[in-house]
């Protein structure tokens, strides 16, 4: 009949239970899968049937197989395993290698995607982000001008709260009785920011610990570090970088989950009000927004164009540049795309995917060696097949048996992978910049999973040799007649090149992203960012005013060629602006452009070219009202690559009434910031003070020494400041840490993966040359010399080993183009990087068969012979 | 304790036996579990706790009413035994006594 249950389950339900409840029970669930036939139809009464059949196996005292025969089967499979152990040693090894490394880097995947999703309102929350187009430069905001989160939250009564962060360098020290402290969580912020980034109290009130001005909620290891104590709601704390007192209102308890913005001390925002702005450009707040229930962000996105066209648009006509406002889920933060002024760095969504893709592929290769050696060992296996099948044995019941011997081994290999990974933790740790120890690390859950993965990875490799292993024709076998088939045979030639083409991909995609990473480290940035200090200026301070006195007595060393002040960091890129631009023809127009405040040492300084043109000259009367300069990428961009000097730069709008400043020089495009993406145009002004960094070039002899020498002078200067400092070269090495992160979990899982695929081939290899022994023994007998047999046993593994590497090569290209992509200088895709793992692999595959045939080759004849 | 001692389902599933009289099979019992206590129990669960109490002694079963829908299939009655209402009551007032101890809960939920 057609619309009887699903064959497959009445199958399992007569394997399961025994023959006095088998009646009744497949009644029970005939009955209940008619009666969901009528209501829900075929295709989910035979679903339900099926799981009513799989969940059936709670009853297992009611069994059709008893106990005994399950603890026969483990015996068994012991005997097995302890027969054949160097196999399984390998097996193991392989297997228990494999789960650690997939285990761990599935916790290093779980962490990057785990930002921001604990907090309880999270799919409610967006970042309002600004996307601008200044004259054709564009450019995506993290932040926006600060009057947008209260219009937003006055014109749209969909949206719940709309708080606003502002950072400030996210940096603050504090001071209590003498005792400083700082922080690089720091930010400042509307009492609602506790409803959006909800935190636990631990002192105080959720409901008014911002509400009042001069209020700040710290963090409970923070508020330990500077009173020794939790209990501290109502005592003031000196908050230094602002020189004013605040009172703390609210102790929150440290928070280890990950969060884009992570939060240690919250500033009242009201605190700084007069510091607030109202204009609508620039002013670098964070502004997110929480929606009521119904969370419909589209149709508020929507609204979007009109909401700027109302609040936004006056004072961007005005710098002549456009924009967009548009919302972005918390949740989404963290592995998209970075935007300007992130507040932290990002992971990134391709690496995350690339390191799980290693997992799997971990996984996939101790399948593969595992069901790889166990049908390889087909033939020595076949006899006891057939005799416990003349002696009986059902199907089900050998199936059974390989099964367990395969739940066995992995199970082994899941608890000691457990211990593996544990014994990892420490390095893994420090390659991801994670901190894990093991309370978290041996939770239930993971328990769970591991044992579960070593399961379902049990199950999955010991499915085809089991049945493969148990179809062997008993009689055949018994009377000496035994063929290996050609199914194993192809599926095992099949697997080995899998495991080939992918070590070949491994290598040659490794040795490319250590190219690409390489090449953008040792790029040419256009200046000299070797022996270059910068010191931290900080605004609106003793320290700002008389920088220049301090700056003037340590260029007096002979240490120090030169040194300058600027308003910009060379790790970080600038502002950008759509200045109005004036023709050699006197026509206006506007363009988008970075903008840097240096003064006139600055480009000897930093060790980059002037092209055309000549640099600032502090010596001609008024230079900082008359001249600017530009870079290469302006020239170009600005059409002014024939005679740039002609350019003049015409103010910010129309109404500035500054006489127009000439373009005096061209300078030689410098990398600010990354050196892989495109140099923007910049306009170069020359400062005439508020600068806040102040860059010196040593000579690179006796650092020590001479910093010391700058520090002894900064203290005679300031003895109310600490002179911070740092090396220009480490600040840029800082901004590669994605990249180094990825390259260095990538290599050592990989290295990971060619072990286990190396066991996987050496297991084969030592296979096939044990079982060929015997023909060797008869070619050598018929006079086959030593190379010739080589040769013979080679050929079958070279030929799969080419195979794997051509398919190779297109495969990687395709991938690390992807990659790639984020770059906008590449490194040239060599054909080293495909070579190299060509090689490898040939060394390795004809080491271990030379090792193998050797000895094969070597071995007496009569050994290998007389057995028969 | 263990031969007399019940457990939430297994009591739910005993009471439901009792009050279906002739009529209580593992399904039977599962439409009439779902109608009452409003929650949905895969059957194998009601096939486990059903021959769990009739191990302890609380159930008999007979075979009897094979139908068309069933695939010609009979089915396992099962009928409460005089120890099985006895661990019921005892269940039963052992809860209304530590009810009785609850203080105001009358006035509470007014």
């Amino acid at each position: 009949m057609d619309n009887q249950p699903p064959r497959f389950g009445r199958w399992l339900l007569r394997c399961i239970y025994d023959d006095d409840h088998l009646d009744e029970v497949s009644g029970d669930l005939e009955e209940i899968y008619y009666d969901r036939l009528q209501s829900h139809g075929r295709w989910i009464a035979s679903i339900s049937y099926i799981k009513d059949v799989i969940l059936s196996i709670r009853n297992l005292h009611l069994f059709r197989i008893n106990p005994a025969m399950i603890q026969n089967l483990v015996t068994i499979a012991f005997r097995s395993l302890k027969k054949r152990l160097s196999y399984s040693i390998l097996n193991i090894a392989g297997l228990a290698t494999s789960i650690a490394f997939a285990f761990l880097l599935w916790l290093y995947v779980q962490d990057q995607t785990s930002y921001d999703k604990h907090f309880p309102l999270a799919d409610r929350i967006y970042r309002v982000n600004l996307e601008t187009d200044m004259g054709g430069k564009q450019d995506i905001y993290a932040n926006v001008p600060q009057p947008l989160s209260l219009a937003l939250k006055a014109t749209y009564p969909q949206i719940e709260e709309a708080p606003r962060i502002a950072l400030a360098d996210r940096t603050g020290t504090f001071e209590y009785h003498e005792k400083e402290l700082k922080t690089t969580k720091l930010i400042f912020a509307d009492p609602a920011v506790l409803k959006l980034f909800q935190r636990e109290f631990i002192e105080g009130n959720v409901s008014n610990a911002l509400s009042v001005p001069g209020s700040v909620v710290i963090g409970s290891s923070f508020a330990m570090d500077l009173f020794g104590t939790n209990d501290v709601l109502g005592k003031v704390v000196h908050f230094v970088d602002f020189d004013k007192d605040l009172k703390v209102t609210g102790v929150i308890a440290d928070d280890p989950r990950r969060s884009h913005i992570p939060i240690e001390i919250i500033i009242a925002w009201d605190t700084f009000k007069e510091l607030e702005s109202d204009q609508w450009y620039g002013a670098h707040t964070y502004a997110y927004v929480l929606l009521n229930e119904e969370n419909d962000i589209a149709a508020l996105e929507q609204q979007m164009p009109a909401f700027f066209d109302r609040f936004l648009k006056k004072t961007f006509d005005e710098f002549g540049g456009k924009g967009r406002v548009f919302f972005q889920r918390i949740t989404d933060i963290h592995l998209s795309e970075e935007l300007v002024w992130e507040p932290t760095p990002h992971g990134s969504k391709t690496n995350v995917l690339a390191l799980s893709m290693v997992a799997l592929l971990l996984i996939g290769f101790a399948v593969i060696n595992y069901v790889n050696l166990a049908t390889a060992q087909a033939a020595s296996r076949a006899t006891e097949v057939s005799i416990r099948k003349t002696m009986g044995s059902s199907k089900q019941l050998l199936w059974a048996q390989f099964i367990s011997e395969s739940l066995l081994l992995a199970i082994t290999a899941g608890g000691l992978s457990l211990l593996l990974a544990w014994a990892m933790l420490p390095y893994f740790n420090s390659l991801t910049a994670m901190d894990l120890h093991a309370p978290q690390f041996f939770t239930v859950f993971h328990l769970r999973s591991i044992l579960l993965l070593a399961t379902g990875i049990g199950l999955l490799a010991g499915i085809f040799p089991a049945f493969y292993l148990s179809s062997s024709p008993a009689v055949d076998v018994l009377k000496g007649r035994f063929v290996v088939s050609s199914g194993g045979e192809i599926l095992r030639k099949g697997l080995v090149t899998t495991q080939y083409f992918i070590v070949a991909l491994l290598i040659s995609g490794i040795l490319l992203v250590y190219n690409q990473v390489n090449f953008i480290k040792t790029r040419d940035l256009g200046f000299n960012k070797q022996n270059l200090i910068s010191i931290k200026v900080s605004t609106d301070s003793v320290v700002n005013n008389h920088i220049d006195v301090y700056m003037n007595e340590i260029k007096a060393s002979s240490k120090i060629l030169s040194a300058s002040l600027a308003q910009m960091h060379l790790e970080a890129e600038s502002n950008s602006f759509s200045p109005r631009l004036q023709n050699e023809d006197g026509s206006i127009f506007q363009m988008g452009s970075d903008l840097m405040f240096v003064d006139a040492d600055f480009l000897t300084t930093i060790g980059a070219q002037v092209v055309a043109g000549r640099n600032f000259d502090r010596r001609i009367l008024n230079e900082s009202d008359r001249s600017v300069l530009i870079n290469e990428a302006a020239a170009r961009k600005f059409g002014w690559e024939k005679n740039p000097l002609g350019g003049k730069f015409a103010g910010f709008t129309p109404e500035d009434h500054h006489a127009p400043r000439n373009v005096i020089g061209v300078v030689k495009d410098f990398h600010v910031g990354v050196s892989y993406q495109m140099v923007h145009p910049i306009i170069i002004f020359l400062s005439g003070g508020g600068e806040t960094n102040l860059l010196v070039r040593t000579d690179g002899s006796e650092t020590k020494e001479t910093l010391a020498m700058m520090e002894t002078a900064w203290q005679k200067h300031f003895p109310d400041y600490k002179m911070e400092y740092s090396f220009v070269d480490m600040d840029l090495e800082a901004l590669y840490n994605r990249e180094d992160n990825f390259l260095s979990l990538l290599t050592c899982f990989c290295v990971v993966i060619m072990l286990i695929a190396s066991l996987g081939i050496i297991g084969l290899i030592s296979y096939t040359t044990e079982s060929r022994k015997r023909e060797i023994a008869i070619r050598k007998v018929l006079g086959s010399s030593f190379q010739n047999i080589i040769a013979i046993l080679t050929k079958k593994f070279m030929a799969l080993l080419i195979i794997a590497n051509v398919l190779a090569v297109p495969a990687t290209w395709w991938l690390v183009r992807l990659w790639l992509d984020n770059f906008a200088y590449r490194a040239e895709l060599s054909p080293t990087a495909f070579a190299v793992p060509f090689g490898i692999c040939i060394l390795f595959t004809g080491l271990s068969i030379a090792y193998h045939t050797t000895r094969a080759a070597l071995a007496n004849p009569v050994e290998a012979l007389k057995c028969e | 304790m263990k031969g007399t001692y019940l457990g939430e389902l297994e009591e739910l599933i005993l009471l439901t036996v009792a009050s279906l009289d002739t009529e209580a099979y593992a399904v039977s019992v599962k439409t009439e579990l779902e109608k009452n206590a409003r929650r949905k129990i895969n059957i194998s669960a009601i096939h486990s706790v059903l021959y769990r109490l009739e191990d302890k002694g609380f159930l008999k079963s007979s075979f009897g009413g094979a139908t068309q829908k069933r695939g010609g299939k009979m089915k396992r009655y099962f009928r409460a035994t005089n120890a099985g209402l006895a661990a019921l009551k005892e269940a039963r007032s052992v809860r209304e006594q530590i009810w009785k101890t609850i203080p105001k809960l009358a006035t509470a939920h007014r």
